[in-house]
């Protein structure tokens, strides 16, 4: 004797075969444009069988993109380093006295990491020489 | 073996490939494409899919054993419908908030027109088109109801590679199944009856 549950559980076998049996069917009427779509679809996609390194080409390029990006740095940081310093037989104390000078400071306090008071009071500092040259004049 | 033989011997093998896959993609490619458009509703992103389907399986996994790929496409298919439907539901979000925002400004006599088209429930079951009313049915089912609805009714999937192609387990291919098919014959299992059963 069947049970409500066998039932049911029938009237849904029932109902899912019928409905899967219509879908299908329904995947036999797709109009021929979208066939046609699908075939030249399918085509592409074989195309790339043909080339299956086309992933490694992306890997490729993406190596090939950092290593010239890195390239790019050096030659831009060279450049830069470079272009500030004079031209051999140019003014040497410039760059003796001057910029090279200069740049050790710039570094010295681009990387210390002492009391950032200094900054705080920096009209003061600015105020002092010219208040120490009237003071002398 | 010389260097040509080798090269012959490859451009065979590739050709065998190309050729079983041919022959693989043929066979599923239509039933792929009406998954794909139950379940975004959209002829044109339907094909978008199934084509990406197939460049992702071709590429990928060409050089897998032949009857691997059927749970492979089909899952990367899903995978590929579950992305179109989360940026069409962002897109929706963000269509809704400006939409919003640009409620308070002006009204918009067409968004205010009635739709002719939509489906009153009044005439549902007077609808000459019991696949259309299904197909609806099937787009509102959740996500893991409705893959399993699929693959299991259209693609005719046994459980097991229902679940391979769903990345999850018999049982819960089976309960995924059994809450879809309730779910849709307490949708349209009337209207279903009344206009296909005739049929």
């Amino acid at each position: 004797m069947k049970t409500d549950t066998d039932k049911l559980q029938h009237a849904d076998e029932e109902f899912a075969a019928r409905v899967g049996n219509e879908l299908r069917n329904s995947v036999d009427k797709l109009d021929s444009a979208t066939l046609s779509r699908l075939n030249r679809a399918r085509q592409t996609a074989l195309d790339t069988i043909d080339h299956p390194a086309t992933g490694k080409i992306y890997g490729n390029r993406w190596q090939w993109l950092s290593v010239a990006a890195a390239a790019m740095v050096a030659v831009v940081t060279v450049s830069l380093w470079q272009g500030r310093v004079p031209e051999p037989g140019g003014d040497i104390s410039l760059m003796a006295d001057g910029i090279v000078v200069d740049e050790a400071i710039d570094i010295e306090l681009l990387f210390a990491d002492g009391d950032l008071a200094m900054y705080e009071e920096l009209e003061f500092f600015i105020w002092l020489p010219e208040d120490e040259l009237e003071t002398i004049g | 073996m010389t260097h040509s033989g080798q090269g012959r011997e490859q451009e065979d093998r590739t050709l065998d490939q190309r050729r079983a896959m041919d022959r693989f993609l043929s066979a599923v490619e239509q039933r792929a494409f009406c998954i794909a458009r139950i379940a975004v509703r959209d002829t044109d992103d339907a094909l978008d899919i199934v084509q990406d389907a197939m460049i992702r399986l071709v590429r990928s996994y060409a050089r897998r054993p032949e009857v691997e790929w059927a749970p492979i496409f089909f899952r990367i298919l899903q995978n590929r419908i579950r992305d179109h439907q989360r940026h069409q539901s962002v897109r929706r979000r963000v269509l809704a908030w400006f939409s919003r925002s640009d409620d308070d400004e002006a009204i918009d006599p067409i968004a205010q027109a009635p739709d002719l088209a939509a489906v009153q429930p009044d005439h549902q079951l007077a609808l000459d088109d019991a696949m259309s009313a299904l197909e609806d049915a099937v787009h509102q089912l959740p996500a893991r109801q409705q893959q399993a609805f699929l693959l299991r009714t259209v693609e005719c999937m046994d459980v097991a590679s229902t679940a391979k192609a769903m990345g999850c387990s018999d049982g819960s291919v089976k309960t995924h199944y059994s809450r879809a098919v309730r779910s849709l014959r307490a949708t349209v299992g009337v209207h279903w009856e009344d206009c296909a059963g005739e049929g």
